[in-house]
């Protein structure tokens, strides 16, 4: 005897069964259906449709609060707080359709739980630059142009309410007129600076001007 | 049946909403979404307190939007007669470009990420546009070269390229702030020359 009979009738045996139960079951839902379609009160629709219309409400709310691909958490799986990591065509963060291709950008993570952080950006004059805050789920919190650059700097602190109210305590003159000064009602966030070289030949410019990016954390004394 | 029947009922609902999830979060159709003369923008996307739909989109897709103000982005896939970009064709954006520091404009497939191409062409910024005297520019696109200010689609012999789109990202502009107020007369109108 080949051994090919010897497996055959038996797979052939089980694949028969797994086709009937799968044609069973497609039976049975078919049924389902027809049984839904004959009693099809207006009772079951409006059920149908209000059970649709929660699901999908549900589904909208907690997609930002559940979501693990938001930028915040695709940010924290590369790099570790308060270090900057550039996002360049390389990075598997760099999967972002409708990116300018002039554009570099870089990133750093933080938690306000921990204290202020302070963002210091060297701005370059050649290049177009600014800075944003984002949330933890995705709100942009604030942007800042390099406009608002001092000394060729631009300084921001970042920091909780908590910690805003501490510090109008021991108010500190020579800080307030040093930073741009920026409160979050959030404890996770991420800062996000962008170059955009206005040439091509300028783009190794531009990397290298987001790659300047800081995130110190600074607690408070 | 009595049982089985409702299950049918609550499993229906539970997809039909689920759905629609999917299908609005995955399409262009979301929430704040403004159209002005074709070019397409979501101002929304770039505040702190933005819709549900334009929340779950960010969440869901891991973007990084532009502050509001940072910039703007804006994305047209038809010319201005509605008919769709084509591969095949020469167009031409003429008329006037609003006052941004500066701005670029990208030529995409559908799903918003460059096309290959020979030259390794894919964008043109405010800073690189020839002009005439008058100050005025027209940018054509074709997958032939061609002189001045020239953005290519994909390459001449591969009939490939069905379909694009234009992005055209704004950084450091005013209009961020009033895009509501903006008429089609102030944005870029792409006129179809001819096509192979």
């Amino acid at each position: 005897m080949l051994v090919s009979q010897r497996i055959f009738p038996p797979l052939l045996r089980k694949a028969l069964q797994c086709v009937r139960s799968v044609g069973q079951w497609l039976a049975l839902a078919l049924k389902n259906l027809w049984n839904l379609v004959r009693h099809l009160s207006g009772l079951a629709i409006l059920l149908g449709v209000v059970l649709g219309v929660i699901v999908h409400l549900i589904t909208i709310f907690l997609i930002p609060i559940m979501s693990q691909n938001s930028a915040y958490h695709r940010l924290m799986r590369v790099s570790t707080p308060y270090s900057t990591v550039l996002i360049s065509s390389t990075s598997p963060l760099e999967d972002d359709p409708y990116t300018d291709p002039m554009l570099v950008r870089s990133a750093c993570h933080f938690d306000l739980s921990q204290g202020p952080v302070r963002v210091s950006l060297p701005i370059s004059t050649l290049i177009v630059q600014s800075i944003s805050v984002h949330g933890e789920r995705g709100g942009v919190h604030y942007a800042v142009p390099d406009r608002a650059a001092t000394n060729g700097v631009l300084s921001v602190m970042i920091m909780s309410e908590r910690d805003q109210d501490e510090l109008a305590l021991q108010e500190d003159e020579e800080a307030t007129q040093r930073d741009v000064r920026l409160m979050l009602p959030v404890n996770h966030a991420f800062v996000l600076t962008r170059a955009i070289a206005p040439f091509l030949s300028l783009k190794e410019k531009a990397e290298e001007a987001a790659s300047q990016l800081t995130c110190t954390p600074s607690p408070l004394k | 049946v009595r049982l089985s029947f409702f299950a049918t009922v609550l499993i229906l609902g539970a997809l039909l909403g689920l759905s629609v999830t999917y299908v609005l979060l995955s399409t262009q159709w979301r929430g704040g979404r403004i159209d002005i003369g074709g070019w397409t923008t979501w101002p929304s996307s770039g505040i702190k307190e933005t819709d549900p739909y334009t929340a779950a989109h960010i969440a869901r897709s891991g973007d990084m939007p532009l502050g509001q103000g940072e910039g703007m982005v804006f994305v047209r896939t038809h010319d201005e007669h509605g008919q769709r970009l084509r591969g095949r064709c020469h167009y031409r954006v003429s008329g006037l470009f609003p006052l941004a520091r500066l701005w670029t404009l990208t030529l995409t497939g559908l799903d918003g990420i460059p096309i290959p191409n020979p030259s390794n062409r894919y964008t043109l910024t405010s800073y690189e546009l020839l002009r005439d005297a008058q100050g005025i520019a027209d940018v054509d696109i074709a997958p032939f070269a061609l002189p001045q200010n020239w953005l290519p689609v994909g390459a001449p012999q591969v009939p490939s390229v069905q379909a694009f789109q234009l992005v055209l990202h704004m950084y450091d502009t005013p209009i961020s702030s009033a895009v509501q107020a903006l008429t089609p007369a102030q944005l870029p109108h792409i006129r179809r020359v001819s096509c192979l």
